[in-house]
């Protein structure tokens, strides 16, 4: 049986490829997530029957007043959408009521961090020493260590109610303790003239549903997050990086590149040192290298080197400055950057091709 | 590091791990997403960032193990669908080395599945033998033991093996 192979069987191995690009990894990661999300809502749905048994005799026996928690239920004009909670590994829960839009930022031993971007969600937290969950709501912080509430932004102010607990609520330089039954609306003041004349004109508030695009891109559907960010026009995207960057995924996950291309160098731009702004700069050039604009896609791929010269994205961004310089017939700077990467990664996937542009 | 952070920077690194042990990716995407699901579920109690690759290597490792033993015996009765390299290479690769590939792959169908792993891991994606042994879940006699047996077949396959 004993032949003679061109290369050893590891090297052969080592030609293997998954295929798996950066397109493919995204798409597997949404199925992933949308399949989690499944799995929480069967969760909830087997648990019903005796969730239900549980809470009546809980809500007489351990919570003796409800006025809080009613009172903001009294107003909310959505149920909880439990297909959309987030569950935490401990059992914690975020569930966003209607379109509410949350966001988990930070899930750690030490910390859970999330952001409520609009309207309201029920939190459920379970206690664990020496951890602190915040959750932030427009200008308001509330911190918890162990309880069930409820958090609602109501125009420029956030309105708290503490089922069972005590959380800590901060705003500017003050903070407020609310005790279990407590409900309080977040600065406790109106807003500042000066504040009011920040917020957006009210027509234009009106036109951008709640939820909307960007509730329809953090679900996977880019192409109806695109059309609705059409549809609502210009201020559909504010100026924050991850809702730039959002905005840019909408746009060239669903077909329109050159469309993200805005989104991407505004988010740079905000991003500043910040890592998102490598991220932004390396997605810039991508789609223009796709785009065939090789001058521009080595000089995108050239800002995330300078950026985070050791960051995560930087073997690969050398390598795609490297492929664009070549490209765009500049040579003399492809050879630099190869080597460059021979140096950095003598170990590196691509150190046999970077070695002989650079030579 | 955000659980999407996590998924995003290493899914390249299973997918491919999966699809060298596996030589093949017909199912790297089902295999990816329970590798995933189950690093979910212990997202919380890894300490250390550093460790998360290794980690996912183990259970990645796990998961191919399994799919492994499952195809030999679809082998015995004569139903595993034939080696394809066609998918696992890049486009240009030459018929020749497509060839030898599906023979090495050969080779490696006729050692134990824990063999072709130890052997994969340690001289396809240089690992150190300390790790291949982790992440086998094996002491590093025996990592090593599986090692020599891989090289051993595929020796008597290829004579400069």
């Amino acid at each position: 049986m004993a032949e003679r192979l061109q290369a050893d069987p590891s090297s052969l191995v080592r030609s293997v490829t998954s295929g798996f690009d950066e397109a493919r990894v995204e798409k597997t990661l949404q199925l992933h997530l949308r399949n989690q999300r499944r799995k929480v809502v069967i969760r909830v749905a087997a648990g019903g029957a005796l969730a239900i048994a549980a809470s009546v005799i809980v809500a007489f026996a351990a919570w003796p007043t409800h006025e809080a928690a009613q009172g903001i239920a009294k107003r909310a004009v959505s149920p909880r959408s439990p297909e959309r909670a987030i569950e935490l590994a401990d059992g914690s829960r975020f569930l966003p009521i209607g379109e509410a839009i949350v966001r988990v930022h930070e899930v750690g031993d030490a910390r859970v961090r999330a952001e409520l971007v609009s309207g309201a969600v029920d939190v459920e937290i379970v206690p664990r020493d020496g951890r602190e969950v915040v959750v932030a709501a427009g200008r308001v912080t509330v911190r918890v260590l162990g309880t069930v509430f409820r958090v609602a932004r109501e125009g420029d102010r956030t309105r708290v109610a503490v089922r069972r607990g005590r959380v800590e609520v901060r705003w500017n330089e003050e903070a407020s303790v609310l005790e279990s039954g407590g409900e309080g609306l977040y600065p406790p003041e109106p807003p500042s003239e000066a504040g009011a004349e920040t917020d957006p004109p009210a027509n234009e508030t009106r036109v951008v549903p709640r939820g909307g695009w960007r509730a329809l891109a953090e679900e996977g559907e880019y192409e109806r997050a695109y059309d609705e960010i059409g549809r609502v026009g210009p201020g559909a995207v504010r100026d924050d990086v991850d809702e730039l960057l959002l905005a840019a995924d909408a746009a060239r996950l669903s077909g329109h590149p050159r469309e993200a291309l805005p989104y991407l160098a505004r988010a740079e731009r905000l991003a500043g040192s910040d890592s998102r702004g490598a991220s932004a700069a390396f997605t810039t050039g991508r789609i223009l290298a796709r785009l065939g604009r090789a001058a521009e896609a080595a000089s995108a791929f050239e800002r995330v080197l300078e950026g985070e010269p050791s960051g995560s994205l930087a073997e690969s961004a050398i390598v795609r400055a490297v492929e664009a310089h070549e490209s765009a017939g500049n040579r003399a700077r492809a050879a630099i950057l190869a080597r460059r990467y021979v140096a950095s990664f003598p170990d590196g996937r691509w150190v046999e091709r970077m070695r002989s542009l650079a030579e | 590091m955000d659980f999407a952070t996590i998924f995003r920077r290493y899914t390249p690194y299973v997918a491919q791990v999966a699809t060298r042990i596996l030589g093949r990716n017909d199912d790297i995407e089902d295999l990816v997403q329970e590798v995933f699901s189950e690093a979910h579920r212990g997202l919380d109690t890894l300490r250390e960032p550093r460790a998360i690759r290794r980690w996912l290597a183990t259970i990645t490792v796990r998961r191919a193990t399994r799919r492994l033993r499952r195809r030999r015996i679809l082998h015995y009765v004569g139903m595993e669908p034939p080696i394809d390299t066609s998918t696992i290479v890049e486009a240009g690769t030459s018929p020749e080395i497509r060839a030898q590939l599906a023979a090495v792959y050969r080779v490696l169908d006729t050692i134990s599945p824990e063999a072709r792993i130890a052997w994969i891991m340690r001289t396809v994606e240089d690992e150190p033998l300390e790790t291949v042994a982790d992440v086998c879940g094996c002491s590093r006699a025996t990592a090593h033991r599986r090692l020599q047996e891989a090289q051993a077949a595929l020796s008597k396959a290829f004579r400069d093996g």
